[in-house]
């Protein structure tokens, strides 16, 4: 996502535009990056990983596929995965992993370490940590993809999480959430286009006593109104 | 002289500017050359009353002032706060406030009082004094005493612990492995997070004790990702007891060893459910695991586990310093003891109230809680997380007991009350019940991963006037369904919400607008 949607990083400001224009906006956004990601994966011959042969074909695959025709002599897998890291980010990936493997099942402190280090687990990350612990490609993105703690994109400069549980309900937080899509423009899971906040749902920051309750950059906030929102995205939007 | 105050660090506080009024306080003794001692605790649990400002006059008790601003705090010192001066926040001596007096505080002794990371302000008021009498016992002896206390697994499930050590003792593998659940997901609890940033000592005590008593030489705590405040106090707490030896290879100059160390998880609600965490901790995703066997016997990397919650170790200490039957003379019933209580959502005093089982929902929403914090009725509340019942007023008589809910179709989970004022939806609750076990089930048995899904399309169906009686007889058989065939309480609870929703609030589910 990031990159498309920041490549015209405009001076920062929170944009006005509607959320129905963001959210066409975004997914043009996705689907250009989501293009990306197609074109640079490299698709393998089963049984040769490492291989670079290009796609032989890009036939429907599926059960109908499957007993209609006869099977292909080599399925062919496109494995995004091979993406590449920036040289930088490869270095910090294989000292982490080099620091932590020899600790009792070290996966996810592993994932841990590179998200705290380069603020997300990029997709490249997976072949040298499945490398580097001796686990398959397979269980390195499994795990990566199963817990909602660690993202696939580089974040904003500030991460927003609204609570969604019951006792923010209970609250206010659904026209909370409704107030914080509106003001920055953006749905869950998306980045401004000036690239400065990420928008988060969140499943209970345990300060139900004090809801509705709105984490910024681990910095926890209570009883937050729209105007306090406004007032800490405000000071957002001028500190990085 | 210098004049010792006390301010919170506990998260919520300071979600609601204790750090701005800290700071506001060393400026202005500053200002005025007073010389002043900070300490930074953890809550005392009143967060309708945070930032709750104490200060230690000589010879007396605390005061307390609260709810502070920043803005408040030059005033404050105007009116002699250093003395006690009288002040709109003046509350008087803390301990006389009647939302604490009637408390009965075990667990939670502590919290809000010591500076939660130094070793000597724990001994000081009362801590390692279990530590010290469980190492002077054999352990079947220790955990006999556990099992005599009556004490039940405060994470929802109330195992009885001491069966649960028994079992973990009774193994004969040298490698054993004490764990502690810190994965506090549900919904209105906060009682694991307050202990942690609060008393984290009171937490490690429990669970070197448990590893002395079945053999166990390493901890593992797991974390939730959305607690980092508790994670610093953890990992500042475990390096201060290990510094001062009662962590390490030589607990307590008794020679035995009990290693410990903090593992976070990332974001997932199921991590809650003892297997899945057990494999989470290994670094897998987290997907329950069929059982048996019980983690007692196979649980981390294969090895006889201890799984408990975070309330459950922290109530050991107790237990072993004063003796089983000290503490089984609290509670009712099969429910002995205290339980720290959680009220929140929409209630006008809400906060940590540890009382013995035995007191009725009522008096906590009103006596303790006030009401609701609109002001308007309380419809319903929900006990036990995301996964309780909600329970309407007429069962507000029911008492705090593991067996008296479940007597009216609901269940006490970790003690969480949240409250919902007259204006709440129920269908939108249930199909929010729906919804978040779609968002977090792990995807291993379909009754989970299918029925919530379906359950959410089914509720909207309802609610769009889609043929409303057939698809709410639907509803109620694929909950069936659902509470029969999951492999784990996920997806075999989430139907609750969405039964008693159904049960003491259909009038909701009709199509909207008619």
């Amino acid at each position: 996502m990031g990159t498309s949607a920041r490549a015209g990083t405009a001076p920062h400001r929170l944009t006005a535009s509607s959320p129905e224009a963001q959210s066409a906006l975004w997914k043009g956004a996705g689907a250009t990056s989501g293009s990306d990601l197609a074109v640079s994966g490299t698709s393998v011959e089963r049984g040769t990983p490492g291989g670079t042969h290009a796609a032989e074909q890009s036939q429907p695959t599926g059960f109908a596929t499957l007993t209609d025709k006869p099977l292909p002599r080599a399925r062919t897998y496109t494995l995004f995965h091979m993406k590449t890291l920036a040289p930088a980010d490869h270095d910090a990936v294989r000292r982490i992993v080099a620091e932590l493997k020899d600790r009792p099942g070290p996966l996810l402190e592993v994932l841990h370490a590179i998200q705290a280090e380069l603020g997300f687990v990029p997709e490249g990350a997976v072949a040298p940590v499945a490398e580097g612990l001796n686990l398959s490609r397979a269980e390195v993105h499994g795990v990566v993809t199963f817990y909602h703690h660690f993202r696939h994109e580089r974040p904003g400069t500030h991460t927003v999480s609204v609570c969604q549980a019951e006792a923010c309900q209970s609250m206010g937080a659904e026209a909370l959430t409704a107030h914080a899509k509106r003001t920055l423009g953006i749905d869950f899971h998306q980045t401004t286009s000036n690239g400065r906040f990420t928008l988060e749902p969140i499943y209970c920051l345990g300060n139900c006593a004090c809801s509705p309750a709105v984490m910024i950059d681990g910095k926890l906030h209570g009883r937050v109104t729209p105007e306090r929102f406004d007032a800490l995205i405000a000071q957002g939007s001028t500190k990085s | 002289m210098t004049t010792t105050l006390y301010v919170p660090k506990d998260a919520s506080a300071l979600s609601l500017g204790a750090d701005e009024v800290a700071h506001a306080i060393a400026a202005e003794a500053k200002r005025r050359g007073l010389p002043v001692n900070l300490v930074r605790t953890g809550s005392r649990g009143a967060f309708w009353l945070e930032p709750l400002v104490e200060v230690e006059v000589a010879g007396a008790a605390r005061l307390a002032y609260g709810p502070v601003t920043a803005a408040e705090v030059p005033g404050l010192f105007a009116a002699g706060l250093l003395h006690g001066g009288a002040h709109p926040r003046a509350l008087g001596p803390t301990d006389e406030i009647p939302w604490f007096k009637g408390q009965q505080r075990l667990t939670f002794a502590r919290v809000g009082i010591v500076d939660p990371v130094s070793v000597a302000d724990y001994v000081r008021h009362g801590g390692y004094q279990g530590l010290t009498r469980a190492l002077t016992m054999e352990p079947a002896a220790i955990v006999q005493a556990v099992t005599a206390s009556g004490l039940r697994g405060r994470g929802g499930a109330a195992f009885p612990t001491g069966i649960k050590w028994k079992t973990v003792l009774d193994q004969a593998m040298t490698q054993k492995y004490v764990t502690c659940n810190a994965d506090e997901g549900d919904s209105g609890t906060f009682a694991d997070r307050m202990l942690m940033e609060g008393d984290p000592l009171t937490l490690i005590e429990g669970m070197t004790i448990a590893g002395i008593a079945v053999g166990a030489t390493q901890g593992y705590i797991y974390l939730r990702a959305e607690y980092p405040h508790a994670h610093r106090a953890l990992n500042t707490a475990i390096a201060a007891a290990y510094q001062a030896r009662y962590l390490g290879g030589d607990v307590a100059g008794s020679g035995k060893r009990f290693d410990l160390e903090v593992r976070l998880g990332a974001g997932a609600y199921i991590c809650g459910e003892e297997t899945s965490m057990l494999e989470s901790l290994e670094g897998k995703r987290g997907e329950v695991r069929v059982r048996p066997p019980l983690p007692a016997i196979k649980g981390l990397f294969g090895r006889p586990t201890i799984v408990n919650n975070v309330i459950t170790f922290a109530s050991v200490p107790w237990i072993l310093a004063h003796g089983a039957e000290a503490y089984a003379n609290y509670g009712m019933g099969k429910s002995r003891g205290t339980l720290p209580i959680q009220l929140a959502g929409n209630i006008r005093r809400g906060g940590l109230v540890e009382r013995a089982f035995g007191l009725t929902l009522r008096e906590l929403l009103y006596d303790y809680g006030g009401g609701s914090a609109s002001g308007r009725p309380i419809r319903t509340i929900q006990v036990g997380g995301p996964l309780g019942a909600y329970i309407p007023p007429a069962h507000f008589d029911t008492a705090v007991d593991y067996e008296a809910l479940a007597g009216v179709g609901a269940l006490l989970g970790h003690g969480g009350i949240v409250v919902f004022d007259d204006t709440v939806d129920m269908a939108r609750m249930a199909r929010y019940a729906m919804e978040f076990c779609a968002i977090e089930s792990c995807g291993k048995c379909t009754p989970c991963r299918i029925g919530s899904t379906r359950g959410v399309e089914v509720i909207d169906r309802i609610l769009a006037g889609e043929d409303g009686e057939r698809n709410v007889r639907l509803l109620e058989e694929l909950c069936e369904t659902m509470v029969q065939g999951s492999l784990c309480g996920l997806g075999g609870m989430a139907p609750f919400p969405v039964q008693s929703a159904l049960k003491h609030f259909r009038e909701d589910f009709r199509a909207s607008g008619s």
